[in-house]
C-alpha cells in the first residue's frame, strides 16, 4: 500500500472577487521508503502541495490518504495529531526555538505526544547522536553553525519516528558545502528506510533524488528519476535564461544608442 | 520501526491520563518560565500595576489588622465588663457639636449618686485625668506624667493591677490623702534601680507618699503610654486642679452577659441623677471596649472599602498591562506558535501555554506585592506601629493577581491558538 496517495487533489484559494487555483488535479503516490523531490518555481504550487502533504492544510478537491488514513477533511486538532504522529518537518529557516538548547528543541514534538520527561530526554539524545551532534546537545541554536542547526532540526524531525520526513528547501539557507552535507545525510536516512519528500526549486538538488516530481502552474508535468526530471527542468529553465539575457542585451544597446551623442 | 510501538498507547487508564495532564501542565509551566525569564525587564515593568495593587491591599490589611488586634488589648484601657459614662463621645470627627458642648460636666456627687442607684453593678467608680504634669523625687524630674484622680475602683476598672504596695482606700480617695500610685515608667524615671514604695514625690506644691506601683503594661499603639501614669485620690485631684473638669464614671458588671442590661439600667438611673425630662436626649455618652471596637470596625470598614476600590482600579490597569504584553508576545512569537502547531500542538495546548504564562506573570506580581507588604509591615513595627499581615490577605493578594492574569491572558492566548500553522511559519 502506498504511504501517500494524492487522489486528484485540487486547492483553490477564494480571494473574494477572484478564485486562484494553486493546485489542479495533482495525482500521484509515494511508496514507503521512497526519496522524492518536488521541484517547481515559486508560484508553481509546490508550497501549497507541501502544506497539504504535511497536513498543515487540507485540499479543496480530491482525497489525500496518508498511511492509509483519509486526512482530507480533518479538523485543526486532528491534523495536529496526524502531524505529530506521522510527519517530521525540516524547514529552510530551521525553525529552532532560540532560547532552548539543542536537546530541548529536539524534545519539543515529544512534549505534544505526552511522553514523560525521562523518555523524551533519552529519545532526543538518541536522535542527536544519529545526526552526529552528541557533543553539541546543550548548545543554543545561536552557538551552532548553520549546518549544525539544520541537523538539530533533522534530529527533531527524526525523534518522533515519523512515517514521512518532509523537507522544505532544507539547503536554502546553507552554503554549498554544508548543503552537500545535509543532502548526504538525507541520502543516508533514505538508505536506512526513511520516506523523504524534499521540496525545492533547485534542479541540482532534485537530480540527487531517486525520484522527482515537477510542478508547474499547479499541475504535475514530469514524474520520474530525479536526474531526468531535473535535466528537463534545466533545459526549460535554460531557454528562459537565454531569452532573459537576450532581452537584457537588447535593452542595454537601446540605452547606449539613446545616450550616445 | 514498528508502527504499533510508536503510537501513543491507545487506552490510557484514568490515572495515567491524569498524570499525563499534570505532566503537560508542568511542561507548560517550564515553557512559560523560560519565556518570561527571557524578558526579565519587560516582565518586571509589566507587573508594576499588579505589584502596586497587591502591595497596597495587603499592606493596608496588615495595618488595619494590627490595629484591630491591638485594640482588644489596649484601646480605652477599660477592664473587662466595664463601661464608662462620660460627657462627650469618645470618637469625634471634627469639633463636638454645640449640643455636646452645652452639656453639663459630670461631678463627684453624681458618681456617688449613681453608685447608690446601681446595686446590681459589681462596682462604680469615678475618675478624672490631667496630662503632662511635672513630678519630682529629690532632684530627679519626670516632666510629663499623666495624672489620674480616682476612687479605689480605678485600678480594676481600668485594668491597671497593682504591682507592688497597695492602692488607695475609699477613705483616702474621699479624704484627699497625700498618697500616690506610680505607673512603671514613672517609677523607673524617679527611682531608678530602687523600690518606689515608701518613697516620697512632689507634685506641684504637695509632697505625696508612694503607696504602690502598677504592673508594667507595655506600649500602646495609640502613642499613649499606660505606664506613664500616676494615680492619686480623686478628692486630692480636685483640690490640686480644681473642680472644673468633667469626671468619667466607670461601671463594672458582675458578668459579661450582664453588660447590656446594666448599661440600660445605668442610663435610666443616670438620667434621673442628671434630672432629665422624659423626652429629653441623654446629655452624656456611654463608652465601652465593645463600642470602641464597633466604632473602629465601622471606620476600618470604610477605609477598607475605599482602599479596595482604589486597588481594583490599580489591578485593572495592571491587568491591561499583562494583556498588552501577552498580545505583544503572541505577535513576536507567531513563528514559534506556527512551529509548535506544526509539531503537533493542539489549539487547547497553545491556549493553555499562553494562559499559564499570563497567570504565572501576574502571580509573580502578586508575590512581589505581598513581599513588599511584609517589608512595609516590618518597617511599621520598627516605627512602633502595630501591623500584622493576615494570612487571608496574602491568599487574597495572590488569588486576585492570578485571576487577573487568567482574565488578561485568555484573549491573547485565544488569538495564538487560532493562528494557522502554515501561515504563522512563514511570518518573518
Amino acid at each position: 500500500m502506498a504511504l501517500i496517495e494524492l487522489d486528484h487533489i485540487g486547492k483553490t484559494y477564494d480571494l473574494g472577487l477572484t478564485q486562484v487555483a494553486a493546485l489542479r488535479d495533482i495525482h500521484f503516490g509515494i511508496e514507503p521508503g521512497e526519496f522524492v523531490a518536488i521541484i517547481g518555481q515559486s508560484g508553481s504550487g509546490k508550497s501549497t502541495l507541501m502544506n497539504i502533504l504535511g497536513c498543515l492544510d487540507v485540499p479543496t478537491a480530491g482525497r489525500y490518504r496518508l498511511a492509509g488514513r483519509d486526512v482530507s477533511e480533518l479538523s485543526d486538532d486532528e491534523l495536529a495529531d496526524v502531524r505529530n504522529l506521522e510527519i517530521g518537518f525540516i524547514f529552510q529557516s530551521f525553525q529552532l526555538l532560540p532560547r532552548a538548547s539543542a536537546l530541548e528543541n529536539v524534545e519539543l514534538p515529544l512534549i505534544y505526544r505526552g511522553i514523560s520527561k525521562k523518555e523524551r530526554r533519552e529519545r532526543a539524545v538518541e536522535a542527536l547522536e544519529r545526526v552526529q551532534l552528541a557533543d553539541r546537545m546543550t548548545h543554543k541554536p545561536t552557538e551552532l553553525s548553520g549546518g549544525q542547526r539544520q541537523r538539530v532540526a533533522i534530529a527533531r524531525a527524526l525523534v518522533t519516528q515519523p512515517s514521512l520526513l518532509l523537507a522544505d528547501e532544507p539547503t536554502g539557507n546553507l552554503d554549498s558545502r554544508t548543503g552537500e552535507e545535509i543532502v548526504n545525510l538525507f541520502l543516508e536516512l533514505h538508505r536506512k528506510g526513511n520516506t523523504i519528500v524534499l521540496v525545492t526549486h533547485e534542479p541540482k538538488l532534485a537530480a540527487r533524488c531517486p525520484r522527482a516530481v515537477r510542478i508547474v502552474d499547479g499541475l504535475v508535468i514530469a514524474d520520474g528519476p530525479g536526474r531526468e526530471v531535473a535535466m528537463a527542468n534545466a533545459e526549460a529553465m535554460g531557454a528562459e535564461v537565454v531569452a532573459q539575457v537576450l532581452a537584457a542585451q537588447a535593452a542595454a544597446e537601446a540605452h547606449a544608442r539613446n545616450v550616445a551623442p | 520501526m514498528s508502527d504499533a510501538a510508536r503510537r501513543v498507547a491507545p487506552a490510557l487508564s484514568r490515572r495515567a491520563a491524569l498524570s499525563a495532564a499534570l505532566g503537560a501542565r508542568l511542561d507548560d509551566l517550564r515553557l512559560a518560565w523560560s519565556a518570561l525569564s527571557g524578558h526579565r525587564l519587560r516582565s518586571g515593568l509589566t507587573l508594576l500595576g499588579i505589584v502596586i495593587g497587591v502591595f497596597t491591599v495587603v499592606a493596608m490589611m496588615s495595618l488595619l489588622n494590627g490595629l484591630q488586634s491591638s485594640i482588644d488589648k489596649n484601646m480605652g484601657g477599660l477592664g473587662a465588663d466595664v463601661f464608662q459614662i462620660q460627657k462627650t463621645p469618645n470618637f469625634n470627627f471634627g469639633a463636638p457639636s454645640p449640643e455636646v458642648q452645652r452639656r453639663k460636666k459630670l461631678t463627684l456627687s453624681q458618681v456617688l449618686q449613681l453608685r447608690a442607684a446601681l446595686p446590681l453593678a459589681k462596682q462604680v467608680g469615678g475618675e478624672v485625668w490631667e496630662g503632662g504634669k511635672e513630678m519630682r523625687a529629690g532632684s530627679t524630674l519626670d516632666p510629663g506624667v499623666q495624672i489620674a484622680g480616682g476612687t479605689p475602683e480605678f485600678f480594676t476598672n481600668n485594668n491597671l493591677p497593682i504591682g507592688a504596695g497597695r492602692g488607695y482606700t475609699e477613705a483616702e480617695a474621699m479624704g484627699a490623702s497625700r498618697v500616690v500610685v506610680l505607673g512603671a515608667t514613672v517609677a523607673d524615671v524617679l527611682f531608678p534601680g530602687s523600690g518606689a514604695v515608701g518613697q516620697h514625690v512632689r507634685l506641684g506644691r504637695l509632697e505625696l507618699e508612694v503607696i504602690g506601683t502598677l504592673e508594667r503594661q507595655g506600649g500602646s499603639p495609640f502613642g499613649g503610654n499606660p505606664d506613664n501614669v500616676a494615680s492619686i485620690p480623686i478628692a486630692l485631684f480636685l483640690e490640686l486642679y480644681g473642680t472644673g473638669r468633667s469626671l468619667n464614671i466607670t461601671v463594672m458588671a458582675k458578668s459579661h452577659g450582664d453588660m447590656a442590661r446594666l448599661q440600660d439600667l445605668a442610663i435610666g438611673s443616670f438620667r434621673t441623677v442628671r434630672g432629665l425630662d422624659a423626652n429629653a436626649d441623654n446629655d452624656f455618652d456611654i463608652f465601652s471596649n465593645d463600642s470602641a471596637r464597633s466604632t473602629f470596625d465601622e471606620l476600618a470598614g470604610t477605609v477598607t472599602a475605599a482602599g479596595l476600590v482604589m486597588c481594583a482600579f490599580t489591578l485593572i490597569v495592571g491587568g491591561i498591562g499583562v494583556m498588552n504584553i501577552m498580545l505583544v508576545a503572541v505577535t513576536e512569537r507567531t513563528r514559534e506558535i506556527g512551529l509548535r502547531k506544526a509539531l503537533g500542538a493542539r489549539r487547547a495546548r497553545v491556549l493553555m501555554q499562553f494562559v499559564i504564562e499570563a497567570v504565572l506573570l501576574a502571580f509573580f506580581g502578586g508575590v512581589i506585592g505581598v513581599a513588599l507588604a511584609f517589608l512595609a509591615t516590618l518597617l511599621a513595627r520598627f516605627l512602633q506601629f502595630p501591623a500584622e499581615v493576615p494570612m487571608w490577605a496574602v491568599a487574597l493578594g495572590l488569588g486576585v493577581s492570578s485571576s487577573i492574569g487568567l482574565l488578561a491572558g485568555i484573549y491573547p492566548a485565544w488569538r495564538a491558538s487560532r493562528l494557522v500553522a502554515a501561515v504563522a511559519l512563514r511570518v518573518e
